[in-house]
């Protein structure tokens, strides 16, 4: 029998060994060190990542020309008066001294207050969390529950009417700008039949179900493009592996149709969409710009952006941090949970 | 030409009480039914009408705002209306944009013009329990005095402020200040317990230190989420009408939501769908659509904003009042004013620094307004010595108008044979590059129509565009001290003038901003700084 691509195969059923993990050895143990001592190295390197992220941030914000006074200020502030507040807000410090004092406070868990909002970056990034996070469970949700199924039947049916439907479908939900969707889903379920509401955002707090009238729209709009590229790239994944021997082998040995596809091709086509999908939520959970403000969600993007365009260099500083260690842990958690269904990386 | 558009009285008699109040709400009315230029004017429905009590107002409103309601600190707009549903002044304004009387009860100037006396409403409480007190305006006024623009305007005139007693504050001037009642009468100069005011300095103030005296009291303030506020139950109003923002102002809404929507479509469609009572503002794209809703209310704000392209007096070419003069003269401002917000309803063609609904109107000197002449531009460029030099105007897509102003006026230049160059930016870049001398030669932005023209910050040789000008000067100082109609119209006439003749910038027109409210919102008065005392729910 021909060695599988993705490892040796179980002799009875034709199923790949490296699922079975149950039970612990000595070669397990150290293999548990190994993962161990892995996630400790990569914790520790997200250090110098995060410090030359910002760094970058700090000093293109710097570079840009805006007065972050002038804009706290309005329209009709004296020249005098800007003037005086920049010196109140330490903003006529050397860019040297600014970036020190903000480091050494960083380095204490201090990320300084908003010169916009006048409240810590922390209750800033706290208060938008729940949106942010709602919004990218529904719409990691969206993307799930439409795309992989779609990917798969459409492998499955190769080149039939279904699986060129499908791929045309997700062709334009990926090509589809979210803002233009997202304002067509408002003036559809919103304007005009009166479903959902326009825009806004509800907490858990208000309740399950006023939180979710909310969250239906902008799920849908940001888990569509990733559900059509989650279709595209589950349908290419399976494919690849419904053409493997060990797949042909399980067939061979009159394994029902469900089970070859679901628990043989479709487990070891996981791997790299499990890469995509945590990169999406990586995304996501760093702020949908576009959708966040489209629907009005006081979200993680919404703050950044807005941020920016008031030079709040201290919030623009703290929030990007923070995205920088989501997308760090986020991608930790994906390669663990890659080692946890790979024997090949568990064993380093 | 005509020099002065309103028999308004611009100064208010020296003695205010409610009977010479009543006077002016009548005459008000009268003016009203002569076609003042409001859209579907509303104010006297106020009056007329019996408002339902309770319910929850919710208001799209533009963004979250600077300060939150700390209008002493930030000017801006939004800020700005916000602050005045909770604090209040001394004055405030009529509808005619006339200071009338708010927590003053009755005023005296001495015949010197030097010395103010303000007797108190007595009984007047804050939102924590408290009865306001002389203290209380001084401390206030001295924050006002300190942080903000105007403020320091007056201050920088004043010899001494006291409270003569509690009910009783005194102003001494070194040289009078008949703009006094008009700044006093702004948003900005409101009153709060003297221990906030005290304890807040040239901090903003806190969310705990939202304490005033207005109709309604702030109740929370989610960051981007929304600020709420509530009937303040003790409020005692004023008996007299309402007219603009004066008279009795009767909380009928038991709360306010105030909620920032940053996209305007968003707004737009919000209170197409029924989520929102109140927008403000609408793009103009949703005109149609609102006017055509029969559940919807279109309101064109009059006066709401001029625009002018600003030019760098500092350094570069256009020191020369030449050149000034030669742009000016280059193109039809009637064209560049549709050219950036299209729709008529929208626009005015009108020379003045102030709008036509103001008692500041003036359009002396202003001949050359919307008078395109090409050749005799062509002939003060060759008299200033122009020889095709790049001039850099800096611009942003970020306000549409802005580049398509720009755009357009910079093809007419073109076709005299200047050289322009459009840089391009985000706004806070060019409001950045605008205070930097070497940076540019044009800027574009707006001013307000409803400001009394001393306070437009072009007037400051330090504000970008650095206008410096004896005449100029000389005639704020004479605007600043009059005391009667007479002194003050021929001040402004002066102004305007000198702003013609200088040619600092060149006025494009004006733009009325759009709002709608749904209308089950009844008593809504269309002022340019909006408010919703005296607004009930159906």
């Amino acid at each position: 029998m021909e060695q599988p691509a993705c490892g040796a195969m179980h002799p009875r059923a034709g199923v790949p060994i490296h699922y079975s993990t149950h039970g612990t050895n000595r070669h397990e143990r150290v293999g548990g060190n190994r993962v161990a001592s892995y996630i400790l190295r990569r914790l520790i390197a997200t250090i110098p990542v995060m410090l030359l992220v910002a760094t970058g941030v700090f000093l293109l914000l710097k570079l840009t020309p805006g007065d972050p006074a002038g804009i706290l200020l309005g329209p009709d502030a004296s020249e005098e008066r800007r003037l005086e507040l920049r010196e109140e807000l330490g903003l006529n410090d050397s860019i040297i001294e600014q970036y020190v004092t903000w480091l050494g406070n960083a380095a204490k868990g201090d990320l300084g207050d908003s010169i916009f909002l006048n409240q810590s970056v922390t209750s800033s990034l706290v208060e938008r969390a729940e949106p942010t996070l709602m919004l990218t469970f529904f719409s990691t949700l969206v993307a799930l529950v439409v795309g992989l199924p779609l990917g798969i039947y459409a492998a499955r049916k190769r080149g039939s009417w279904f699986d060129a439907g499908a791929m045309a479908i997700a062709i334009v939900g990926i090509s589809m700008p979210t803002f233009w969707l997202g304002l067509n889903l408002i003036l559809i379920f919103a304007v005009k039949l009166r479903m959902l509401p326009v825009a806004g955002y509800a907490s858990l707090s208000d309740g399950l179900w006023e939180s979710l009238r909310y969250i239906i729209l902008p799920a849908v709009t940001l888990g569509v493009a990733q559900a059509a590229l989650l279709a595209r790239m589950t349908r290419s994944m399976m494919l690849e592996v419904l053409s493997s021997d060990y797949v042909r082998t399980a067939r061979a040995k009159g394994v029902g149709e469900y089970r070859v596809v679901m628990a043989h091709a479709f487990r070891n086509a996981l791997m790299p969409i499990l890469n995509v999908v945590g990169l999406t939520i990586a995304a996501l959970l760093g702020g949908a710009v576009v959708t966040e403000q489209i629907f009005n969600i006081p979200g993680i993007g919404r703050l950044l952006i807005q941020a920016v365009g008031r030079r709040d260099v201290p919030l623009v500083q703290g929030t990007v941090l923070v995205i920088a260690t989501v997308y760090v842990v986020v991608n930790l958690v994906v390669d663990i949970l890659a080692a946890a269904l790979d024997p090949r990386i568990r064993r380093g | 030409m005509h020099t002065s558009g309103s028999s308004r009285s611009l100064i208010l008699p020296r003695k205010m009480n409610r009977r010479s109040a009543l006077k002016g709400a009548a005459a008000l009315g009268a003016a009203a039914g002569a076609g003042l230029p409001f859209s579907r004017l509303t104010f006297p429905a106020a009056a007329q009408e019996e408002l339902a009590e309770g319910g929850v107002l919710k208001i799209a409103i533009v963004g979250e705002p600077p300060a939150v309601l700390d209008s002493q600190f930030s000017t801006a707009t939004v800020t700005n209306n916000l602050s005045q549903q909770v604090f209040e002044g001394l004055f405030t304004f009529d509808a005619a944009f006339n200071p009338q009387p708010m927590l003053v009860e009755d005023y005296e100037m001495s015949d010197d013009g030097l010395t103010y006396t303000f007797k108190l409403r007595s009984g007047i409480q804050f939102h924590d329990g408290s009865e306001m007190v002389a203290e209380d305006v001084v401390a206030s006024l001295n924050r006002w005095g300190e942080i903000n623009g105007r403020g320091k305007l007056v201050y920088g005139r004043m010899a001494s402020i006291e409270a003569t007693d509690p009910q009783t504050v005194t102003m001494t001037f070194n040289e009078p200040t008949g703009v006094l009642l008009s700044f006093l009468a702004r948003a900005e100069a409101f009153v709060m317990p003297a221990a906030i005011a005290e304890a807040a300095g040239t901090d903003q103030l806190g969310e705990d230190q939202f304490i005033g005296t207005g109709p309604f009291r702030f109740v929370e303030h989610q960051v981007d989420q929304y600020l709420k506020v509530a009937r303040f139950d003790d409020y005692t109003p004023r008996d007299e009408e309402p007219d603009g923002m004066s008279g009795r102002r009767i909380a009928y809404v038991d709360e306010i939501d105030f909620i920032p929507v940053p996209d305007e479509s968003v707004r737009a469609n919000g209170v197409i769908a029924g989520e929102y009572h109140f927008g403000d503002p609408l793009p103009p794209d949703f005109y149609d659509m609102i006017e055509s809703d029969p559940s919807l209310t279109p309101i064109v704000v009059k006066p709401y904003y001029w625009y002018a392209p600003v030019f760098n007096k500092q350094q570069g070419l256009f020191t020369d009042q030449n050149m000034r003069k030669a742009v000016q003269l280059a193109f039809s401002q009637s064209e560049a004013l549709k050219a950036g917000f299209g729709r008529d309803e929208l626009i005015r063609a009108d020379p003045s620094v102030c709008g036509e609904e103001t008692a500041w109107y003036s359009t002396a000197g202003a001949d050359a307004y919307d008078q395109p002449d090409p050749e005799q531009a062509q002939a003060l460029l060759q008299e200033a010595g122009y020889n095709g030099e790049t001039i850099r105007w800096i611009t942003t897509h970020e306000y549409a108008y802005n580049f398509k102003i720009a755009d357009f006026v910079k093809q007419q230049l073109e076709g005299i044979g200047m050289t322009v160059e459009l840089v391009v930016s985000d706004w806070a870049t060019v409001v950045q590059n605008r205070s930097d001398p070497e940076a540019y030669e044009i800027f574009l932005t707006g001013f307000s129509q409803y400001a009394h023209p001393a306070t437009q910050p072009f007037n400051d040789a330090a504000w970008p565009g650095f206008w410096e000008s004896e005449a100029k000067d000389q005639a704020i100082s004479d605007m600043m001290a009059a005391s009667d109609d007479e002194s003050l119209k021929s001040a402004i006439d002066a102004y305007t003038e000198t702003l013609w003749e200088e040619m600092p910038l060149v006025k494009v027109g004006d733009n009325f901003v759009l709002r709608a409210h749904r209308n089950e919102m009844k008593g809504f008065d269309n002022f340019p700084d909006w408010f919703f005392w005296n607004v009930g729910l159906e």
